[in-house]
């Protein structure tokens, strides 16, 4: 798959070695004025994203995830693909996304550190279970299900994942840890995008249902035997009988009773995979109005359970002036124009009746970060043929994959004229390295600019007669209050509905030079 | 009094013949055998010479009192009667349980058993008397050998809230009722004390399927050789074919009691289904040698029915029932033979090599042992089991032809001479024996590093190592340079056959360890002395001597080398895939280093857990 794309290749290849100066400032990408492109690497089986947000300025860039399962060339290609971020990025990502600290979600900051070290990273953004502040991650990690590695000399040893996880911590300038139902979280600086929470689970409703399910049923387990039977520890240690047990001095290492020598129970061996349940999934919202906004998927390696906690939830109202009802994440599925598929496409990171029976949205794409051929080499099932079957039925065949480029449909390609499909490969630039999708944020039709306009208007009355009467101090304390959250609501609908910032620009700039030609006409 | 009381030679334990948790159908009304176990001394526990029964429930924060089976109202009654709501039962059949394993165990291997030594930082490898077993450790569908606590952790479980099985309300399950569990995990903890060293270090897929397999056929087999447990379920008939498929019904329950019921149930019984060995998972690998050897069980049994209703001239309606003298006397050449066929199975275990077994070398070591205690294969046993594995597709695969012949290990080409330093004197306790057996290790090793220049180059490469300067530089070297080499043991056994014949061998492995690196070019730099990298997993080599005590020569060496590339290559996939850091991506999923066993029966518990929440997951793509 070459270039079937019309849209002009990245700017840096176009720039002129001596202009470099010169359109680093000025540097519109035009594509991204109005799209955010979302950009996949293709360097192996692993997670790599991009994204990159219109705004004013520069772009606003977006990293989720930068590792690669260890396999053969895949050191390089890490590098390469890390290169690559540090130019596209002008050396300057604002957020980066780990989405959980499996190694093929991390392994890049580790790998390519020489590289990352010269990135500035503003925000790190982790899942809750990261946080080391955390009470209830802290005691998940030394008790329950989270396995702590354990050197040779008993203390406790960081995986490789973690100390990449580390390392980030380190270099952000600020580290953010959310959970389930967080949100909507907004860019700085960009208009009209919003992140929404999906997970990890929060702790006592769901991780704890979710991870050890099993291990509250235990709890809740009554003793098999009669009571008559039972001999509590305290009574035991009198007894003679146990002595070997509880009396023998060297032999504390055989001990079972005490909460740290009990055995890992199977939920807590289990842990490790379930760490994918653990993702920081997202949804990103470029709004418009509701009924037209889109979302973005990136559910990390969620799988069912985590997907099944995300329906538990539902995020405050927007700006509470054109819409009283809560976000649901079924709202958001069936928005959802772009999936990036979990877990690369496994059976366990796709359910079927909570996640993709969901999107209804009929410009569905999906994207799925995988290389079969080294999959099948080391003999996993990735991806898995029923998931990509059900893709290709949801999204008319639409599938990025990071091996194949545009996906080849089994039983080779169809030529289709149609129209969606036509638009769907203008969108697409694939080149070696990556695969750009180009995703158009709603504009607001004439209709609903104006009926929000007249909302804006009437609020900003009210708003200066508040003001009005607070410089004149008779404003009474309700009125007062009124005002505080009037004007937050406005700085944050500002924030979220206006034009983007290049649409206002490219308007001025439009009116300016009208008014001169008029003048010299 | 000594004259009127003699000390017995076994204690009759009364156990279930069949967990009545599983709900299977019996053939009997009647669900309790009584066991015959070597009599020994015990403490309440029960607490004997190689095991102890610890009742620690964690769960509950509570101990179950000791059952004293010395009590003269539980020796009087062949132990207590059989109840699921009494701890002391439990314990009772566990003990019974675990005591035939490793009878058997001691009786193929023709020596005694010592479990693994329990190593520390501070003071280094200590014996380790008894193996412990604790009924009620978990509160799960699972059952491990733990080798960090040395001890067996059998679980309970509520069932009747799954939905899988009609049940009124909800009760408990325990694991520690299933025979073919407790003597599964127990065949793990006495594998582990005979593979110690390289062993323990041995995490080939291969070795690690053959050991599951030979876990299996111990608790499958046993179970079947238990007196009774045929009489009551097999319901024989003149039929030999109905015979056979019940027996392999039979087998098929009982896997699917240990959950492992896809990969036996398709496995047992079915050799026309294509199986690659190099591509499946571990579970279905190991189901592979299961259903060759349980094969070879059914042609054993084959041929006896055949001469016992030959003998009888039993001649009756399809349906009707036999007289109950033959149906006692099929069940017993029934026990008879499944105990015949796992001895077999057992006394293989010496002539594999120390690491990476994988199921050729299996067959070919038990053809091997065979012919050492057996050398008249009067009733075609050893072409009965080359033809069962041919069947199921395991065979060597640098071998032309298949025959029992050709099958035998060869006599090593040169000589390998040892001195004299293995004086044997018989040892009174397993301590004596495990001090006796370390001594010699130590001998042995001294023996090797000091003479290993020495000796001839062709005898060290026979024997599958490698020694310096000529060797790789990537061997791990013990002091001034020099590879090491390790005799991880020397144990003297005495296996003896149907026919009484006896084979007396020091059974010696030597082992070496070699550095490993993801990176064939790596590899091959460091294999040319660059400067020492952290190796990215370890390579083991080395061989199983079997050494004739007369004469202090080995009659056999069963080797892997160190050098070989072929296998290096294998051995860097295997290492490369665990380490994949998505556990959900590997076979040998969630398999740690302290519970390695633990989830091996994961799948099991997954199947026997499902709730409803999970049941969604099933029909989700």
């Amino acid at each position: 798959m070459k270039k079937t794309s019309k849209l002009p290749a990245a700017p840096r290849k176009r720039r002129k070695p001596d202009s470099k100066a010169a359109t680093r400032k000025t540097r519109v990408d035009p594509e991204l004025t109005t799209s955010v492109r979302v950009r996949m690497y293709r360097h192996g089986l692993g997670h790599c994203t991009l994204l990159s947000f219109p705004r004013l300025g520069r772009p606003f860039y977006m990293l989720i995830d930068c590792g690669v399962v260890l396999g053969e060339g895949a050191l390089q290609a890490m590098k390469t693909v890390v290169k690559d971020i540090h130019k596209a990025t002008e050396g300057h990502l604002d957020v980066v996304v780990v989405t959980h600290s499996h190694w093929d979600c991390v392994s890049g900051f580790k790998q390519a550190r020489a590289t990352f070290d010269k990135i500035e990273i503003d925000q790190l953004w982790l899942g809750w279970t990261e946080d080391p502040m955390d009470e209830n991650a802290r005691r998940m990690r030394e008790t329950t299900f989270f396995r702590p590695l354990v050197k040779g000399d008993g203390s406790k040893r960081r995986s490789s994942s973690e100390e990449a996880v580390d390392y980030l911590q380190g270099r952000a300038s600020r580290v953010r840890y959310f959970r389930g139902g967080d949100g909507p979280v907004a860019l700085p600086g960009v208009a009209g995008v919003r992140v929404f929470v999906l997970g990890p689970p929060k702790l006592g409703a769901d991780l704890k249902a979710i991870v050890a399910r099993n291990a509250a049923a235990e709890e809740s387990m009554a003793c098999p035997f009669d009571d008559r039977d039972q001999i509590s520890f305290s009574v035991a240690r009198e007894n003679p009988a146990f002595d070997g047990y509880f009396s023998a001095d060297n032999s504390g290492w055989r001990r079972i009773d005490k909460r740290t020598d009990r055995p890992p129970s199977r939920v807590k061996l289990d842990y490790d995979s379930r760490r994918n349940d653990t993702s920081l999934a997202t949804a990103i919202e470029l709004s418009g109005p509701r009924s037209v906004s889109k979302v973005l998927l990136f559910p990390g390696d969620a799988q069912l359970q985590s997907w099944l906690s995300w329906h538990e939830y539902r995020w405050p109202t927007d700006v509470g002036l054109d819409d009283p009802k809560a976000v649901t994440c079924r709202q958001l599925l069936e928005r959802t124009v772009l999936y990036n598929a979990s877990h690369h496409g496994s059976r366990q990171g796709t359910p079927r009746r909570y996640g993709l029976e969901m999107m209804t949205s009929p410009d569905l794409v999906a994207m799925v970060s995988i290389d079969e051929a080294a999959a099948r080499r080391k003999m996993w099932k990735l991806p898995h043929p029923g998931v990509m079957a059900a893709l290709q039925h949801k999204t008319h065949g639409r599938i990025l994959r990071s091996d194949q480029g545009i996906m080849i449909p089994p039983g080779g390609a169809k030529a289709s004229s149609d129209a969606r499909w036509q638009e769907f490969e203008k969108a697409v630039t694939v080149s070696a390295l990556y695969i750009d999708y180009f995703v158009e944020i709603p504009q607001l039709t004439a209709q609903e600019k104006q009926s929000s306009a007249k909302n804006w208007t009437a609020a900003n009355e009210r708003r200066i007669y508040l003001v009005d009467k607070k410089l004149a101090k008779v404003i009474k304390p309700e009125e007062e209050a009124e005002l505080r959250e009037l004007e937050q609501l406005m700085d944050e609908y500002l924030s979220m509905t206006a034009p983007t910032g290049f649409g206002l620009l490219a308007e001025l700039r439009q009116t300016v030079e009208d008014t001169k030609s008029q003048r010299k006409g | 009094m000594n004259g009127h009381s003699p000390k017995p030679s076994f204690r009759r334990l009364r156990i279930y013949s069949i967990n009545p948790d599983l709900g299977l159908v019996l053939g009997s009304g009647v669900n309790q055998i009584a066991m015959k176990v070597p009599w020994e001394d015990l403490q309440p526990g029960p607490v004997g010479e190689c095991i102890e029964v610890i009742d620690i429930d964690p769960g509950s924060e509570c101990c179950y009192e000791p059952v004293n089976l010395n009590a003269c109202g539980i020796l009087a009654q062949d132990g207590l009667t059989p109840a699921q709501g009494i701890p002391q039962f439990h314990q009772q059949s566990v003990y019974a349980l675990a005591m035939v394993t490793i009878r058997v165990f001691e009786q193929g291997l023709g020596r005694s058993i010592l479990w693994s030594p329990h190593r520390d930082e501070e003071s280094g490898e200590t014996f380790v008397q008894r193996l412990r077993i604790h009924p009620h450790a978990l509160r799960e569908p699972n059952a491990y050998y733990s080798p960090a606590k040395k001890a067996l952790l059998l679980g309970y479980y509520s069932i009747g809230a799954t939905g899988l099985m009609d049940l009124r309300r909800q009760r408990t399950a325990f694991t520690c009722l299933s025979h073919d569990m407790v003597i599964h995990e127990t065949s793990h903890a006495i594998l582990d004390g005979l593979c110690r060293g390289a062993g323990a270090g041995d995490s080939s897929p291969h070795t690690m399927a053959t050991h599951e397999a030979l876990c299996d056929l111990a608790g499958l087999l046993l179970h079947f050789s238990l007196p009774g447990i045929l009489r009551s379920q097999a319901n024989f008939s003149s039929d030999p074919q109905a015979n056979e498929n019940r027996l392999m019904e039979l087998a098929r329950n009982l896997a699917k009691s240990s959950g492992r019921y896809a990969e036996l149930r398709d496995c047992i019984g079915k050799p026309e289904l294509p199986v690659d060995l190099q591509t499946s998972g571990m579970p279905r690998r190991a189901a592979i040698l299961v259903a060759a050897v349980f094969d070879v069980f059914l042609t054993l049994l084959r041929q006896r029915s055949m001469e016992l209703l030959g003998l009888t001239r039993h001649e009756s309606m399809p349906g009707e029932k036999l007289p109950p003298h033959l149906i006692d006397a099929l069940s017993s050449v029934a026990a008879k033979s499944a105990s015949h066929v796992l001895r077999m199975c057992i006394r293989a275990i010496d002539y594999c090599p120390p690491v990476d077994v994988n199921f050729g070398d299996f067959l070919r070591a038990m053809v091997t042992a065979d012919k050492d205690v057996v050398p008249d294969d009067e009733r075609n046993y050893r072409i009965a089991i080359v033809e069962s594995f041919r069947r199921y597709g395991v065979y060597p695969m640098d071998l032309s032809s298949l025959s029992a012949e050709s099958l035998l290990w060869r006599m090593p080409t040169t000589e390998i001479a040892f001195p004299g330093m293995l004086n044997w004197r018989p040892a009174r306790t397993r301590q004596e024996e495990y001090d006796q057996g370390k001594k010699w290790c130590l001998r042995l090793s001294q023996w090797f590093s000091q003479g290993a220049n020495k000796l001839p180059e062709n005898v060290v490469r026979e024997m599958g190592l490698a020694i310096r300067p000529h060797a790789t530089k990537t061997l791990e070297g013990g002091a001034d340079e020099m590879a090491l080499i390790e005799v991880t043991s020397a144990r003297l056994s005495r296996k003896t056959g149907t026919d009484g014949e006896q084979a007396v061998h020091w059974i010696i492995t030597v082992s070496q360890r070699r550095r490993g690196y993801f990176d064939p070019a790596v590899q091959a730099a460091q294999d040319r002395g660059a400067e020492r990298g952290d190796p990215d997993f370890y390579f083991l080599g080395g061989c199983t001597l079997l050494v004739d005590p007369a004469t202090r020569k080995a009659k056999l060496c069963v080797a892997k080398d160190i050098l070989s590339e072929e296998r290096l290559v294998r051995a860097r996939s295997f290492n490369l895939e665990f380490a994949s850091p998505d556990p959900t991506f590997r076979e040998r999923a969630t398999l740690t280093d302290e519970e390695p066993f633990s989830a091996l029966r994961i799948d099991a518990s997954l199947r026997t857990t499902l709730d409803a929440r999970s049941w969604i997951y099933e029909e989700d793509i």
